[in-house]
């Protein structure tokens, strides 16, 4: 067997437990489908066309995990594109701290922050960089303030700053 | 409002200072987003959105059409001097521009990608502006089953020539129309799948959803690569050699014109057809360039035929996409997907009735466009002596400054906290998608098209319970069959090129 063939194959499972998943996402919105209220004496419900797609949704899934249960080898498709997993975590998780800070700090520290860090760490660990994550938070919050709160006149939660 | 009016009304809007400010900038913004490889036109289109929230509608479609056409010519810079397309639609521009380039002439090169592209984009423009008016009035004659019909074609379209399989494209498409359906249905006003919450009862926006799935996703993608190899380019070219003898330039492009007025025509369909971009469009047009040419063996050893076929192939598709937003409100790529959110952001809806209802920012784009077209050589020529270094910004601080301009983007649609949310949730569900080969124009399509599909499919069904009306209708017939046909065709071909690779193994 040669790493490619393994390589398909282990493609072709992912593809079967993905329909799977979302043959079961399919069941789930079916099933919550029926607390969508339904006006009286309307023809079309609003409950008609999401249970039309949750049925397209269930069959297309079905013909995924049959495809993907079947796959050997080669696929004809471009395989993946894979690459490390850690930079990917490290964005979101800064991303979802930015997120859960902009109303707690406010959109100006938050982003001062935000910058610091994920520049600090995705730049060389030296003290130059640091230096020039600093000057990036700094700038970028000012122009960022000088731009969409004072310019353009947009709502941005000011929080710390008020 | 008539014609002339609209016209006058389109002029001046666009001759505002602040509207000729927005595209200027614009436009630089796009040249230099788009000649650096890893930053697409589609995330510089998406980094510029919330600036254009403040500003009035011309001037913000204005600023999106200076980036949107800015960009197709920023790839070609990076493409003929350091052998790397700045974005996707410039990949067949490094074939010969590199190698013209690497020959010692680097100034034509680059000229000869700026010109062709302005003319492609010319011609094309006026087929803009004809094919929108003739298309619109097509559009009209439209009842719930035509627009429903048209709606499955684009989808099934989309899906099919999307990368990978078309299997995936569907279920991607179908999880699109899907994410639409939380929230407020749009008939009724009655609440779906929102578990009782608030958070979900404002249902999930498409334009955080859209900054998710391609700014997010992108930026994510790049990061990954940032470690495993410096993308910064160390080259240096000489700036002296970058100028060029224009005139001998221009005439080498219009004695072949022959060849600008085919891959014109190819880059302005490849536009129109909705979602495959000018990806797909600089590519086709150079294969065939190099089917009609006299000299094909040139071809990849600095052809400048080839240079022109793939420039003014890409100006074309931005003229071709547009087509297809503002005759029938559907994006004709990602870029115009992102335009599609600015304008429901300034309060108009895209669609057929577009071009009747607001006549003067119909014609305010048409204007952009083409003041765009020239500002681009303009700007261009201008910056180019300082192109390299502007390239050369460093990643690891590009990246999150391009993350902080999605969050406000999400952010300040609505003042809402929960599309933020939405967007980091789609800029997971990207990542993931693409780590498993499913492709993402066909989500975004489904998400812009779910409302539309729904009403369309609905007021149909309570017009008349006759469900064969939808074949019936010759129109709608006709594109339903178009749709069976793409799936058909594309089912023929995945098998047809595993029989092939079949053989080929065992050969």
């Amino acid at each position: 067997v040669t790493g490619g063939d393994l390589r398909g194959r282990g493609e072709g499972l992912a593809d079967a437990v993905i329909g799977l998943l979302l043959l079961g996402l399919a069941a789930a919105l079916f099933w919550m489908s029926r607390d969508i209220p339904s006006p009286p004496f309307v023809p079309v419900t609003p409950a008609f066309f999401p249970r039309v797609l949750a049925g397209v949704l269930a069959g297309l899934a079905a013909l995924l995990v049959l495809r993907g249960s079947r796959r050997r080898g080669r696929d004809g498709e471009p395989r993946a594109a894979r690459g490390p997993l850690r930079p990917a975590v490290l964005v979101y998780g800064a991303l979802a701290a930015y997120a859960f800070a902009i109303p707690r700090l406010g959109f100006y520290a938050s982003t001062f922050v935000f910058l610091l860090v994920l520049v600090g760490l995705l730049g060389e660990r030296t003290a130059r960089g640091a230096v020039r994550a600093l000057a990036v938070a700094v700038a970028t919050t000012a122009a960022c303030y000088a731009v969409f709160t004072g310019y353009l006149r947009l709502f941005l939660p000011e929080g710390l700053l008020r | 409002v008539s014609q002339a009016d609209a016209l006058m009304a389109a002029a001046a809007a666009v001759a505002d200072p602040g509207t000729l400010l927005g595209l200027l900038v614009g436009v630089l913004v796009g040249l230099v987003g788009g000649a650096i490889p890893g930053i697409t036109i589609t995330l510089t289109v998406i980094l510029i959105l919330p600036f254009t929230f403040g500003m009035d509608t011309v001037g913000g479609l204005a600023t999106m059409i200076g980036v949107y056409v800015g960009g197709e010519s920023g790839g070609l810079v990076s493409a003929c001097l350091l052998g790397m397309p700045g974005t996707p639609s410039a990949i067949a521009t490094t074939f010969d521009g590199f190698p013209m380039a690497r020959a010692g002439e680097p100034g034509r090169a680059v000229w000869l990608g700026i010109w062709a592209g302005l003319f492609g984009g010319l011609i094309a423009g006026v087929f803009l502006v004809y094919g929108t008016i003739w298309l619109g009035r097509f559009a009209l004659q439209f009842g719930p089953w035509e627009y429903f019909s048209l709606f499955i074609l684009t989808l099934t379209i989309v899906a099919s020539l999307s990368e990978g399989s078309m299997l995936k494209g569907l279920v991607a498409g179908t999880v699109g129309l899907l994410a639409r359906m939380v929230g407020v249905d749009p008939i009724m006003s009655t609440d779906r799948f929102t578990l009782g919450t608030e958070f979900l009862r404002s249902g999930f926006p498409f334009l955080p959803i859209l900054i998710g799935v391609y700014g997010v996703t992108q930026i994510v993608t790049d990061v990954q690569k940032l470690r495993a190899g410096d993308a910064r380019v160390a080259a240096k070219v000489e700036r002296a050699r970058l100028a060029a003898r224009h005139l001998a330039v221009i005439g080498e492009i219009l004695r072949g014109w022959g060849n600008l007025v085919r891959s014109t025509l190819i880059g302005l369909w490849i536009g129109v057809l909705p979602a495959v971009g000018g990806s797909a469009a600089n590519i086709l047009a150079y294969d065939q360039a190099k089917k009609w040419s006299k000299a094909p063996d040139r071809f990849g050893h600095g052809s400048p035929e080839g240079i022109v076929a793939s420039e003014s192939a890409n100006n074309a598709n931005v003229a071709g996409s547009l087509v297809t937003i503002m005759a029938f409100g559907i994006p004709g790529d990602a870029v115009t997907a992102v335009m599609l959110g600015a304008l429901i952001v300034h309060g108009i809806a895209p669609g057929p009735l577009f071009m009747t209802n607001n006549l003067d920012i119909a014609y305010a784009m048409f204007i952009a466009y083409f003041v765009a077209c020239v500002a681009t050589v303009a700007v261009e020529s201008a910056i180019l002596p300082f192109f390299l270094r502007l390239v050369n910004v460093r990643r690891e601080v590009l990246f999150p400054v391009i993350l902080v301009l999605c969050v406000i983007g999400a952010y300040a649609l609505n003042n809402l906290m929960a599309d933020v949310w939405t967007l980091l949730f789609f800029g997971i569900l990207g990542f993931l998608m693409v780590r498993y080969g499913f492709p993402l124009a066909p989500i975004i399509l489904g998400v812009i098209l779910g409302d539309e599909i729904e009403v369309n499919l609905v007021r149909s069904l309570m017009t008349s319970d006759d469900l064969t009306l939808f074949v019936t209708r010759p129109i709608s017939g006709v594109m339903l069959l178009l749709a069976l046909v793409s799936v058909g065709v594309a089912i023929y071909q995945t098998r047809k090129g595993r029989r092939a690779e079949g053989v080929d193994a065992e050969g």
